[in-house]
């Protein structure tokens, strides 16, 4: 079982790789947040006054205000920027940067016809499921971590130069360990879902964009710094998308037939 | 069902419905081992349903089919099957290499076993110097080649082949017809749907007849099949529409056609005639490139009587 939900993977990862179009299109908007993100913000921090007075630090977020009470403003208004500004953009990242592939997960195998011999093969649906979401899941996290590093040697380096020291706290760092991983699984398996549902592949990716409703109101709330991360609220939220992956892959594998596949 | 039977592959009262179109209505038939089983039938007539039951990709809405002692649709029954699809369903963006190796994979075969066995299937269906070429740069030919080759991986001992010999060369249908008998001959059991009634009669030891979701006959060929009741007839340069008709007026044969014609289809009364037919349009100076049997008939009603296609 195992193996074939590695060969699948294999098989699609092969494929992605393949066509340049589609490698482009991953990688694209990861670099551009890894490098043009932590420039930005420094630009603005050199530019703007690091004082803040009384007046303005009562309209500023929860986050904030808390954290200029501890760290000062300069280093504050730093951790702000490319902590909590930044770390959801991270999670809205993996699933953005791969939904083309996974859009084409099934849609794409009913168009080009493959799908029929891959369902008379001897793999349960529920392996199969799990080996055309992995492929995705694996290309977005191994894109999302390159990226954070990236991220995180140009910000450790603007800091620097500012004399701050900037370093991802335990809350980032299990953010994008724990709860990245267990988010892609979800959003994958959800426009894997309706990737299998679809006619072809351009309905999948259109239905499919509706994911980024939810992700956006997450990543808007908590760029407002109304949504402070901590290790427990992310690895409770971890053990929640697993949750609904896992529910959702149980179901599709009960009620999807193959026949609705090849339809 | 009993428990046990003989065949490899045993459908019982298999009926499949699309809501409330009736593809296949009550079909009960047993596969035996060791065997060829043609399935022929016109367009609609649920060949490639048929097959895609037992596989277990289409579910029954009454009725029972097993491969072997499994249900089919299930893992122990799929891994007995070898599948080819009507159309070759191969991954384009990889090579042939890695389109079998993938299957060998998904067939649980380990990585020595998967690679000599992909090896020794591309070289038996003539595609090893292509190997490592992506799949998408395969002729229509290769490509049915290299899903052919596929529903061998894992040796297994039931053989489902939808269409066969779709764009295969005459070369390439030769290889298909050797290979499917000797795998019949070495104990395995074949059942193919065709639309080529002439390959059915060189590979398979019988034919089932289905007609609208119904088995309509099964036995041997020339018992299943009807005789031609038309031959087609190719001139090497095209003639006056009017010529064919003289030279056939002895035959008292009917023509719809005017103009330059230089392939057309005649009724023969019964097979014997065909000589005399030949006979005589050679007497009348036609140059022939080929005869051939026109599409073979299922059915007793026989069809028009002179066709003609102009140049």
């Amino acid at each position: 079982m195992t193996s074939q939900i590695l060969a699948i993977a294999h098989k699609d990862i092969k494929e992605y790789f393949s066509s340049k179009p589609l490698v482009m299109a991953v990688l694209i908007l990861p670099l551009l947040i890894s490098l043009a993100v932590p420039s930005l913000i420094h630009l603005l921090l050199t530019n703007v006054p690091t004082t803040i007075s009384p007046q303005v630090t009562k309209f500023l977020p929860p986050v904030l205000k808390n954290a200029l009470i501890t760290m000062g403003p300069q280093q504050a208004l730093y951790w702000y920027m490319f902590t909590v500004i930044t770390l959801p953009m991270f999670l809205l990242l993996p699933i953005t940067s791969v939904i083309v592939l996974a859009s084409d997960s099934f849609a794409g195998e009913k168009e080009r016809r493959t799908i029929e011999n891959l369902l008379a093969e001897p793999v349960s649906m529920r392996s199969l499921f799990i080996g055309k979401t992995l492929a995705p899941v694996c290309i977005a996290l191994t894109v999302t971590w390159v990226s954070v590093i990236i991220y995180w040697l140009l910000a450790s380096y603007y800091g620097a130069l500012a004399d701050v020291r900037l370093v991802p706290d335990p809350a980032w760092f299990s953010a994008v360990l724990i709860l990245v991983p267990a988010l892609t699984f979800t959003n994958v398996g959800f426009v894997s879902w309706i990737s299998s549902l679809s006619k072809g592949f351009r309905e999948s990716q259109q239905l499919s964009g509706v994911l980024i409703i939810p992700i956006a109101a997450i990543v808007l709330t908590s760029a407002t710094g109304n949504l402070q991360p901590t290790v427990s609220l992310n690895i409770a939220l971890a053990i929640l998308y697993m949750l609904v992956f896992t529910l959702g892959l149980v179901i599709w594998a009960k009620f999807v037939e193959p026949k609705r596949l090849i339809e | 069902m009993p428990e046990a039977f003989e065949g490899a592959v045993a459908l019982e009262e298999l009926t499949v419905a699309v809501d409330s179109f009736i593809i296949l209505d009550s079909v009960s038939h047993v596969f035996k081992h060791a065997s060829v089983t043609a399935i022929l039938g016109p367009n609609g007539a649920g060949k490639t349903t048929l097959l895609r039951a037992i596989t277990g990709l289409i579910k029954p809405k009454k009725g029972e089919v097993r491969v072997g002692k499994y249900e089919a649709g299930t893992i122990n029954a799929k891994k007995m099957i070898g599948y080819l699809p009507e159309r070759p369903g191969l991954y384009e963006r990889l090579s042939a290499w890695e389109n079998l190796i993938f299957h060998a994979k998904m067939r649980g075969l380990d990585k020595p076993k998967r690679e000599e066995k992909a090896l020794e299937l591309l070289k038996k269906f003539g595609l090893k110097p292509f190997m490592d070429n992506s799949v998408q740069v395969f002729s229509k030919g290769m490509k049915q080649r290299l899903a052919l080759a596929r529903t061998f991986l894992g040796d297994p001992p039931v053989l489902l082949l939808d269409e066969p010999t779709s764009g295969l060369d005459p070369d390439g249908s030769e290889l298909a017809t050797e290979t499917i008998k000797g795998y019949a001959e070495a104990g395995g059991t074949v059942l193919l749907s065709t639309h080529n009634p002439y390959f059915a009669r060189r590979v398979s030891d019988n034919i089932l007849l289905l007609k609208k979701g119904s088995i309509a006959a099964v036995g041997k060929f020339d018992d299943v099949v009807h005789t031609p009741k038309r031959i087609r007839i190719r001139l090497l340069k095209p003639v006056e529409y009017k010529t064919i008709v003289n030279a056939l007026k002895e035959l008292q044969l009917r023509s719809r056609a005017t103009g330059m014609v230089d392939d057309f289809e005649v009724a023969i009364p019964s097979k014997f005639d065909v000589p005399q037919i030949i006979q005589t349009m050679l007497d009348s100076g036609l140059q022939l490139l080929y005869v051939e049997p026109s599409e073979i008939s299922y059915d007793a009603e026989g069809e028009g009587d002179f066709e003609a296609h102009k140049t």
